[in-house]
């Protein structure tokens, strides 16, 4: 079983900002993380040269996160630019970018991530994307908590917007008691609590109810019909 | 034996956005549903439906989820039904809109009717929603009419 040697020569030297260098060779060792998390159990001892720069990095920054560099500041590893893949419970993959990471080196599980844009996987073919100030992942649960408002926008047209929520990944559940704003292709609806339960596929908004919908999407389901 | 009226208010006024409201509201996205429960009130210009359950059933457009372009095919209501108009007021167990065929039907043991002051009690009222044509049938029984003294003197 050989490890598949990885490319590090950049192909050619198109013009490009040195962060997005950065960030492209931090996708690339992501895949080489997933890649060595299968090769390694077999694998022989030996790493390849090019990679041996970023493995002492990855080995106390927590499995499943790539960075682009870090530093220690005050106590605590700042990652920058991470990105956290993983897979939820039907083995979709998930993947959280975020500006900075910050992780208490006496608890490693907890992650202080800024400026979050996460793809999360909703159900078969819909995806959320999910954009937040700021956000608290636990690793080791896959968890995520969000203490300030943040949307979600899903491949289907959706777009909620919330002040607040604790998301869980793994089981593709999502809940918060504050109000809750969501825009649908055919309207828009208000509510003052929201949980989004098996894996994205209901969502249950409960207190005080509000929906509007557009006359629009009543007349397209009319023309369509009569036209067949 | 059925009764002809009209009922202006059901015309599906296209100008006019829907508010719904409700206690709590589920969105089943696979099955295409969201299902309204607890003192569900819907309202469409001065037209105003209540009931204590409604499901709307929807339809992404065309490709399934991803094009978004969510159509509202049909609207069923139960639960102590209440439909009021600018005019007319109607009342059953359980309804349903069809928003494609543009028609709503109203059953139920007893379907009343009233229409200023008179009262119209059979067991299905059918509007078409874009005539705004209404028929309420008796379902074997006669449709019973009760025509107020006072109404009939001003006709």
């Amino acid at each position: 079983m050989s490890i598949a040697a990885t490319d590090h020569s950049l192909a050619g030297d198109r013009l490009e900002s040195r962060s997005d260098r950065e960030y492209r060779r931090a996708l690339q060792h992501s895949r080489t993380v997933r890649r060595l998390k299968i090769a390694l159990p077999v694998a022989s001892a030996v790493l390849i040269l090019g990679f041996v720069a970023v493995s002492w990095v990855s080995s106390i920054v927590p499995e499943g996160v790539v960075v682009a560099s870090t530093s220690i500041e005050d106590g605590k590893l700042v990652m920058h630019r991470p990105i956290l893949t993983g897979e939820n419970g039907n083995n979709q993959n998930y993947e959280l970018k975020a500006d900075r990471a910050l992780q208490d080196l006496t608890s490693p599980n907890l992650i202080e991530l800024e400026n979050i844009s996460a793809d999360v996987p909703v159900s078969e073919g819909v995806t959320a994307k999910l954009e937040a100030e700021s956000g608290l992942f636990d690793r080791e649960g896959e968890t995520m908590t969000f203490d300030k408002p943040f949307t979600v926008t899903t491949s289907s047209g959706m777009k909620a917007s919330l002040q607040d929520a604790s998301i869980d990944i793994k089981g593709g559940a999502m809940s918060t008691d504050k109000p809750v704003n969501i825009k649908l292709p055919e309207g828009v609806v208000d509510a003052q609590s929201m949980r989004m339960a098996d894996k994205g596929n209901t969502i249950v908004l409960e207190k005080r109810v509000r929906m509007t919908i557009d006359p629009k999407a009543v007349e397209d389901s009319k023309t369509t019909q009569t036209a067949n | 034996q059925e009764t002809a009226t009209r009922m202006p208010g059901l015309a599906i006024a296209n100008d006019q956005p829907i508010q719904i409201e409700s206690d709590k509201l589920e969105i089943k996205e696979a099955e295409k549903r969201a299902i309204f429960t607890g003192n569900v009130k819907v309202q469409q210009g001065d037209t105003t439906l209540q009931s204590g359950l409604m499901v709307v059933h929807y339809k992404n457009g065309g490709d399934g989820m991803t094009s978004g372009g969510g159509d509202i095919e049909s609207i069923d209501v139960s639960k102590k039904v209440l439909l009021r108009t600018a005019t007319q007021t109607a009342s059953a167990d359980k309804g349903t809109f069809n928003m494609v065929r543009e028609t709503a039907v109203l059953e139920g043991e007893k379907v009343v009717l009233t229409q200023g002051d008179n009262i119209f009690i059979g067991c299905r009222l059918t509007v078409n929603m874009g005539s705004s044509e209404a028929k309420l049938e008796s379902c074997g029984g006669r449709v019973r009419i009760q025509l107020d003294p006072k109404s009939r003197q001003s006709q």
